[in-house]
């Protein structure tokens, strides 16, 4: 049972974290389900979908971002740039993934958008078919339809 | 080596390259693709609107385009630019950027001459739709080659659908479209524009009763019958006339039909209109 001022984050796997209220409204949804119902603030949160490992992940940035917030002089703005740096620096595709559509689900705004940019940092330079392939997009396009694109856009290959 | 320990190796090795095959692709919700397109440069985004119809739709899409950082870096990037060329000198010149933020929704691109200020002037015309209403916005602008730069234009109180496939004839300076009036009448007129004045003007149709819309603006109407021609073929587009007493008409097929006024005969021509040209024949040494 958590504190006051504390909740309960319960993982679709069945791992439990107790951490501050501060933190866990990082997430708009969290805050929508505790704003509208106070039971929640009691008991335990269910984040559906998400596994222990992903949500341990997700409460780390939520924490150091929810303790920017108000202390500016502790965690300064440049300290949150290099901590962000390497947040996303460390994950490998599988946490990227996870964390993108956990991050989307619980609308923890400012991490899905540093997860955004970092996913674009890595298909900027890609070709459409490889981009194809990375996002498992099937290509609709006719033939004709493929040439008048490239004909189009001599300049972006 | 123990050959056991070799295969297990192997095996964790296959296991481990599998696992990265299948997550090598992301299936991703939309949104966060297009939270993710919206950090790219607009290189990138020409290039992947080659990907698939729905990314070519989204990066095309004015709320997406409006959701960008930079919007007029992305608009330089995808040659919304309007190019004038002289094909006899050849030589170009790229038209500076609009005041109106209308390149994305641009509906009709008029373009003609005006003698007396040896000037050549460019009309886009936009019309927007507002909100979920049944209500329309139309926003003309006028570019002046001679003063390089580019001027608003009041904007008709009635809101006109352009037909684009019917339009655009260049005559006594004005350009003329056809046109609907999307307001509540829905009645048709030629709407014209005079370059020289740059005013708007309407021309009624013939046969038909005086538009109620027309209120707004200066109305003409005066139709003479030249002659009667007799067609099999179905006619949607402005005649062209040609030096020789001929008219050049197109067929829904954008075949070109050539009838002759003074022997009344008329045949199929050599060349079709150019497909999504409005009126540019594709091969144009067959007229000369």
């Amino acid at each position: 049972m958590a504190s006051k001022g504390n909740l309960t984050l319960k993982s679709c796997n069945g791992k439990e974290f107790i951490v501050e209220e501060k933190v866990a409204v990082m997430s708009t949804t969290i805050k929508n389900m505790v704003d509208v119902d106070d039971s929640f603030a009691q008991g335990v949160i269910p984040i559906i979908g998400v596994d222990g490992k992903i949500l341990a992940k997700l409460i780390e940035y939520c924490k150091e971002h929810a303790e920017a917030d108000e202390d500016e002089e502790v965690k300064s703005e440049e300290y949150l740039k290099k901590f962000d740096e390497k947040f996303v620096d460390e994950l490998n595709l599988n946490d990227l993934y996870d964390l993108l559509k956990a991050s989307n689900y619980l609308e923890i705004t400012k991490l899905l958008n540093l997860l955004c940019q970092k996913v674009a940092s890595m298909i900027k330079g890609k070709k459409p078919e490889e981009i194809r392939r990375i996002f498992n997009i099937k290509n609709d396009f006719t033939p004709e339809e493929e040439e008048e694109i490239n004909r189009q856009n001599p300049w972006a290959f | 080596m123990d050959k056991k320990k070799l295969v297990s190796v192997t095996k964790i090795n296959s296991n481990f390259q599998q696992k990265l095959v299948e997550r090598d692709n992301l299936f991703l919700p939309f949104k966060i693709i297009t939270a993710i397109l919206l950090f790219l440069p607009p290189k990138s985004l020409a290039k992947f609107m080659g990907v698939a119809k729905s990314w070519k739709n989204l990066i095309t899409n004015p709320i997406f385009v409006d959701q960008y950082p930079s919007k007029s870096a992305l608009k330089e990037y995808f040659g919304t630019n309007i190019c004038l060329r002289n094909p006899s000198i050849r030589k170009y010149k790229v038209v500076p950027s609009s005041i109106l933020d209308i390149e994305s929704t641009r509906d009709v691109l008029g373009f003609g001459y005006v003698a007396e200020t040896n000037d050549y002037k460019v009309t886009p015309i936009s019309i927007t739709k507002l909100g979920h209403l049944a209500k329309y916005k139309t926003k003309v602008e006028v570019y002046s080659l001679s003063a390089d730069s580019w001027k608003e234009i009041e904007t008709i109180s009635v809101p006109w659908y352009i037909f684009k496939m019917s339009s655009e004839v260049l005559l006594n300076e004005s350009l003329h479209w056809m046109a609907m009036d999307w307001g509540n009448t829905r009645e048709l007129a030629i709407l014209s524009f005079d370059l020289k004045k740059e005013v708007f003007k309407l021309i009624g149709l013939p046969a038909y009763e005086k538009p109620q819309a027309i209120k707004a603006l200066e109305f003409f109407d005066s139709w003479a019958k030249l002659y009667n021609i007799r067609l099999e073929a179905i006619i949607d587009r402005p005649p062209k006339f040609t030096n020789r007493g001929e008219i050049i008409l197109y067929d829904a097929r954008r075949n070109s039909l050539v009838y002759n006024i003074d022997n009344r005969r008329s045949w199929y021509g050599q060349c079709r209109m150019a497909k999504n040209s409005g009126g540019i024949l594709e091969d144009e040494q067959t007229w000369k």
